[in-house]
């Protein structure tokens, strides 16, 4: 025998790496979570205004989606 | 099977050890001893490949199987899932990818490296001991001829330490050989060995092989 084909040791670490994700369910879902609760508080903070949610909301959300990624791969971006 | 001539690794602009040299035969064991920080398990990241050396020679004619001295263990997942993680992963011998006969090597690994009442468990619930067993379960799977153990008799218990002598005296008849190493207060009982005491980069005396 020799090592296994590369394509064979990849789909096992794919495979436990999603195991693992699916034993820590709560992990998976908190960047969602974060992100739900950002969405609803940012026009909260910076005004109902319909032209300022336009300009400020893309960036922002993205930002946090960027952030909650970070969060849940325990790296959270920082600048 | 693994040749080393004035082999040295440094960090920092300072050498981590000195250099070493040494020439490893089929059914070999070399203990490398040495202090607390003296760099042996950087020689064997370095003989393993997973760090380049700064200078000398390493020869080294086949892939050769690392055992770090932290078992790699997944706390999420129980023994078995660890072990056939493994096994997936590393390639297992004798099977052939017959999913039946790996299951079955499974089973034969966990009975032997003595962790069969606590297969189903997780990772996490593993004292230290049971860990190291864990992890050096990969030696009964892999058919590698030259083994770098790390530290391979920390946190095992007696009967362990039995169960590695005799894992490693197979191998080494079977025409393997391994590079280990240890801090000094465990060591293999009923071994020819050669033995080599590592210093440091930072300390004045030269490698001395025995």
């Amino acid at each position: 025998m020799s090592r296994p084909a590369l394509s064979t040791s990849f789909m096992a670490l794919l495979r436990r790496d999603f195991l693992l994700a699916y034993r820590r369910r709560a992990e998976l879902l908190q960047p969602l979570v974060f992100l739900l609760v950002v969405v609803t508080l940012f026009p909260l903070g910076v005004g109902p205004s319909p032209q300022l949610l336009a300009k400020y909301c893309a960036g922002g959300n993205m930002d946090c989606g960027l952030t909650g990624f970070g969060i849940v791969t325990g790296q959270p971006v920082s600048i | 099977m693994l040749s080393v001539s004035n082999l040295s690794f440094e960090r920092y602009f300072e050498r981590v050890f000195e250099p070493v040299s040494f020439e490893l035969g089929t059914g070999s064991l070399l203990l490398v001893t040495g202090a607390n920080g003296c760099g042996k398990t950087t020689l064997l990241r370095v003989l393993a490949g997973l760090l380049e050396h700064s200078e000398g020679e390493l020869n080294c004619r086949r892939r050769p199987l690392y055992a770090g001295h932290n078992p790699a263990i997944k706390d999420d997942l129980s023994v078995e899932e660890n072990i056939r993680f493994l096994m997936n992963f590393m390639g297992q011998r004798d099977t052939s990818g017959n999913t039946e006969l790996i299951s079955s090597l499974c089973q034969d690994v966990i009975e032997r490296v003595g962790l069969a009442p606590v297969a189903q468990q997780e990772g996490r619930t593993l004292s230290a001991g049971q860990r190291k067993r864990c992890s050096l379960s990969r030696l009964l799977f892999c058919d590698e001829a030259l083994w770098l153990l790390d530290e391979p008799y920390s946190n095992l218990d007696h009967e362990g330490i039995v169960m590695l002598d005799d894992i490693l005296k197979n191998h080494l008849n079977d025409g393997g050989s391994c590079v280990m190493t240890t801090h000094g207060s465990l060591r293999p009982e009923g071994f020819e060995l050669q033995e080599s005491f590592m210093t440091s980069g930072r300390g004045s005396s030269e490698w001395q092989a025995a």
